[in-house]
């Protein structure tokens, strides 16, 4: 497509269910497919942005002890200490080194991001998969619950888990997985239900195959792209809501975490910026990685529909 | 002085054949642009339409109609076009060197009008159809005479001109209407020409009629010239003077309606013909079409009817020009070279 | 239109009862009792404790408790916050209008920003005006809400002094007239315009790709052949039109403002509901949290009732 083109066509505005597929299952899953996707991944420009990003910042929770200077938690020096030699982004209100909370934060961030987004696919996955296969009442009743989940604010849904519930580590993956799974179980209940009325499902029907089957061998593996590209993109939004809750004073307060010390951070506005702008970056970073990997994805899966979020990859 | 005085006549020339015509259209190619491949949509197509003149313009689904009838307008709107040249010249002026301006002024008033495919398309469903329809006039008009103009343009195109009418939405009328108050709409700066996509397609059959009785109408009592693209020839039979032939982006043959429908010279043409309902036995000579019209991305070398042609013989290899044949009118074909006549090698 | 409401406001009810049984039934799920629930962790006397025991019916069957939680709601009376020794209702209804204040300016400022910079980035011809735009609004979504309030704090009310740090009004202040009003301003702008960046990005891309949806339309075409210019096409058939989809998704847009202003009332202490809501928690007040997310809901469902109708006022189509 070019470049300089004055308008869009309008098989770019379509929603992805429309775009043309065959009507064999085509199955991104099967066959030796990675190759191919490897290709289309090195052509996107966002994609790879956010595939390096996001292994930079794996390696990085990774080798935390190993590239940290100080332990997360250790008090390192004078307390409100602006960035210097020996502390590069200077130490915070009790005196701990700023650079190796960011460091450990990364871990704490991205296992909690990702444990919340993978629990909020098995159970959107679920309710959706059930709803949009099963059609009927169940439909009905299973998208109205789901509605209704989403009529509560995200972030208020998450404090009213948290009141009820308490803010220990792992409940605030349950809080934000509560308050993110309605978006997995709308996108997945598209998808199936898009595809259960497709040839090569029917086929499979009438062949009498059986329901667990079709579902894991026609419907699963073509709904997946889409799904992928929201998983990535939740992946970010949970790691802002578990940021959030930690801003809030809501999080575990013995974890070092990037929340816990924007929160800190907050008291100290007008002596120590390096308090809440380090932490606060490392939120960005991760949230733009996931963004744009969930856009390159996009590209892949969609070729039709390529709208990259960096400019118009037109 | 000798080489000037040429120059000067040749110029006058021109002129002359400028102002018996309404509309000239000289050697006019758009190319689109799509999935990296070039779509020759209109290819080299001259087309004349003189003042009060009724013409048609007929081909298949896919031959460029709506494209070519869209470029005379200037109306292109949101295509990649790779490449656009050749002349459209109305009322004197190439229309494709007007700046956008200038085009926007000339629309007001006396220019040329169309009325498109799909009626409920090319309606805004949010606004009532009477200010719509106002739109079109002069700015100048006061409000009162405006009011006054759109009722008496619904009553023209037969539609109730009522207050309540003009505060209908497009919604709430029914196909024919909608094409009528596009028609209306059309019609609001008294055009000169007026280009009709296939006005009719949408509606059925009684409707149809009764839609292209009020365009011959409006036609005769306007002295309002008419370019009618339709793939229905009974139709052009009926309203139109002349016909132009239209195939994958070129016109095939042109002429008097009644010549071209009675003594058909191109292949093309005959298997129209041919296909038309209830003519199968009186042009024996002749199958309906087979096939469809060729992907205007991937157009073979030569004759661009060629692998549909029942006649197509070695020298098809080579694009034949329009040329003129035996009854006057105009063909691109091998077979139709007056001397070639007779010699069919089928 | 009568009747497109009153079908519309039918609908809503429903939807209402529904979701308060959803909270209902998450507090259902809370480890202890349900005095625990409704109380939290507050340490409020054991008489306190046995008069909500009574008033919601804690010892009867969970149907009958979820009747009497209606019924309470029903008559605007939310409970009783132990902490500030005040009613929930009362606590809510001083507050709420605070938030209504800074969360709907935002909310305006950014409707109108982010839909003006939409229509330029969709029909403008400079490609480096729309990538700009583009760009800002990846990074908005990328920024943490309250992290840009801090920055703006730190750059704009500590760096250069031009506002004031936190809070809504000054402590001690005999400004009157406009002094007064242009004092509130002043604790107004900071936190109004991190509302505002996120709600005009978000309205930005909505109209961006509506306002080119709006433009491959037929009767653009048409517009374009009655001679109307670029200017007056945009004008009479294309702000309409592309608003539609724009204001559709408004009311989704609306939860997720009062879902920021948990975050942004906090970074600038302005004593709205989200603050209250993070306050009352940390208090473990329940009370007041469950009183406060049922706010919110209604809310919620209010706005998108009005969204609804907003939409059938500017599309005949849906007015049946
Ligand atoms: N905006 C566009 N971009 C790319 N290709 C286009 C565009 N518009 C039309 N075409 C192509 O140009 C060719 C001619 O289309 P056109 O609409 O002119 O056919 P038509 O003769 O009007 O057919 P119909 O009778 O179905 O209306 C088609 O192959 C079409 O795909
Ligand atoms: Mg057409």
């Amino acid at each position: 497509m070019s470049l300089s083109g004055d308008s869009v066509d309008t098989a770019e505005l379509a929603p992805d269910l429309d775009a043309p597929r065959p009507n064999t299952s085509p199955g991104w899953s099967r066959g030796n497919a990675t190759h191919e996707w490897w290709a289309r991944m090195r052509a996107s420009r966002s994609g790879m942005i956010g595939l390096v990003v996001l292994i930079l910042l794996i390696a990085i929770a990774m080798l935390a002890p190993l590239i940290s200077p100080y332990a997360p938690n250790e008090l390192a020096g004078e307390s409100l200490q602006a960035p210097s030699r020996s502390h590069l982004m200077g130490t915070d209100n009790v005196g701990r080194d700023v650079l190796s909370v960011v460091i450990y934060g990364a871990r704490i961030a991205l296992l909690m991001g990702l444990l919340s987004a993978g629990l909020a696919l098995l159970v959107g996955g679920l309710v959706g998969g059930v709803a949009g296969y099963a059609g009927g009442a169940i439909e009905t009743i299973l998208m109205r619950v789901t509605e209704l989940f989403q009529i509560i604010p995200l972030m208020v849904l998450a404090l009213f888990v948290v009141a009820l519930w308490g803010s220990h580590l792992w409940l605030l993956v349950v809080a934000v997985t509560i308050a993110i799974w309605p978006l997995e179980a709308r996108i997945v209940y598209g998808q199936v239900k898009a595809l259960k009325d497709r040839e090569f499902v029917q086929v499979a029907r009438v062949a009498g195959a059986p329901h667990a089957q079709i579902l894991a061998r026609e419907i699963l593996p073509n709904a997946l792209p889409p799904v992928i590209v929201q998983v990535s993109l939740d992946a970010g939004l949970a790691i802002l809501t578990q940021t959030s809750l930690g801003f809030l004073g809501l999080g575990d307060p013995n974890a070092a975490s990037w929340g816990q010390l924007l929160y800190a951070a907050q008291s100290y506005l007008s002596t120590a910026w390096w308090m809440s702008v380090f932490p606060g970056l490392a939120v960005a970073l991760a949230i733009i990685a996931f963004s744009l990997l969930g856009d390159g994805l996009n590209e892949i899966y969609n070729p039709h529909q390529r709208r990259g979020t960096l400019g118009r990859s037109r | 002085m000798r080489s000037a005085s040429i120059a000067e006549c040749g110029h006058e020339e021109s002129n002359a054949v400028k102002e018996t015509q309404l509309l000239d259209i000289h050697d006019l190619v758009v190319h689109f642009l799509r999935e990296e491949q070039v779509v020759k949509a209109v290819d080299g197509v001259d087309l004349r339409v003189k003042p009060g003149e009724s013409v048609g313009l007929v081909g298949e689904s896919g031959s460029g109609k709506t494209v070519l009838s869209r470029s005379i307008a200037r109306l292109m709107a949101n295509a990649v076009i790779d490449k656009m040249s050749g002349q459209v010249v109305f009322q004197n002026t190439d229309l494709l060197s007007l700046s956008e301006r200038e085009l926007e002024r000339r629309r007001r008033k006396s220019f040329l009008s169309m009325v498109f495919q799909d009626p409920l398309g090319y309606l805004n469903p949010t606004k009532r159809v009477g200010r719509q329809v106002a739109e079109a006039l002069p700015p100048e008009l006061s409000r009162r005479s405006r009011r006054h103009r759109v009722a008496e343009l619904f009553t023209q195109v037969g539609l109730p001109g009522d207050k309540a009418s003009l505060r209908l939405y497009p919604h709430e009328f029914s196909g024919g209407m909608r094409q009528r108050v596009l028609i209306a709409m059309a019609l609001a700066s008294r055009p000169r020409l007026l280009i009709a996509d296939e006005p009719t397609t949408a509606l059925d059959v009684t409707v149809q009629v009764q839609v292209l009785n009020t365009l011959e109408r409006l036609h005769r009592e306007q002295d309002m010239a008419l370019l009618v693209i339709t793939h229905d020839l009974a139709l052009v039979a009926e309203l139109c003077d002349r016909v132009y032939v239209m195939y994958a982006g070129q016109i095939v043959e042109s002429g008097d309606v009644e010549t071209v429908l009675s003594s058909p010279h191109h292949p093309y043409t005959q298997g129209l013909i041919a296909s038309m309902p209830g003519q199968r036995r009186r042009m024996n000579k002749v199958d309906g079409l087979v096939g469809s019209v060729p992907n205007l991305a991937l157009l073979p070398s030569g004759c661009r009817f060629r692998s549909r042609c029942p006649h197509a013989f070695d020298r098809c290899e080579e694009m034949p020009p329009l040329m003129p044949t035996s009854t006057g009118s105009t063909s691109r074909c091998w077979l139709s070279e007056p001397e070639a006549e007779g010699e069919d090698p089928s | 239109m009568l009747w497109f409401v009153a079908r519309r406001v039918a609908q809503a009810v429903p939807m209402l009862l529904s979701v308060i049984l959803l909270i209902f039934v998450l507090m259902q799920f809370t480890p202890g009792d349900p005095v625990q629930a409704m109380v939290g962790q507050y340490p409020v006397p054991q008489s306190f404790r046995d008069s909500l025991t009574a008033e919601y019916h804690l010892n009867a069957p969970v149907w009958t408790q979820y009747w009497y939680f209606l019924v309470n709601l029903a008559h605007g009376n939310m409970g009783y916050s132990y902490a500030s020794h005040e009613s929930v209702t009362s606590l809510i209804a001083e507050r709420l209008p605070n938030t209504l204040l800074l969360a709907g300016s935002g909310y305006i400022v950014g409707i109108v920003l982010g839909g003006v910079v939409g229509l330029i980035t969709a029909t403008t011809k400079r490609r480096g005006f729309d990538t700009l735009m583009q760009t800002g609004v990846v990074t908005a979504y990328a920024i943490p809400s309250f992290w840009l309030g801090q920055l703006l704090v730190m750059l704009f009310a500590v760096h250069l002094g031009w506002f004031p740090t936190q809070g809504m009004a000054p402590v001690d202040s005999n400004a009157t007239g406009i002094y007064w009003f242009l004092e509130r301003l002043s604790y107004l702008i900071l936190p109004m315009l991190t509302y505002a960046v996120y709600e005009g990005a978000r309205v930005t891309r909505l109209t961006r790709v509506s306002v080119i949806d709006t433009l491959n339309q037929g009767y653009i075409v048409t517009a374009r052949m009655k001679g109307l210019s670029r200017w007056q096409t945009v004008r009479s058939h294309v702000i309409r039109n592309s608003s539609l989809p724009v204001v559709t998704a408004l009311g989704y847009s609306f939860a997720v403002a009062m879902g920021g202003s948990v975050l942004i009332e906090t970074v600038f202490s302005w004593p709205g509901i989200g603050l209250l809501l993070v306050d009352s928690i940390k208090q473990r007040d329940n009370q007041v949290v469950i009183g406060l997310v049922v706010v919110i809901a209604v809310a919620v469902i209010v706005m998108n009732l009005l969204v609804d109708m907003a939409h059938a006022l500017l599309d005949p189509r849906i007015r049946a």
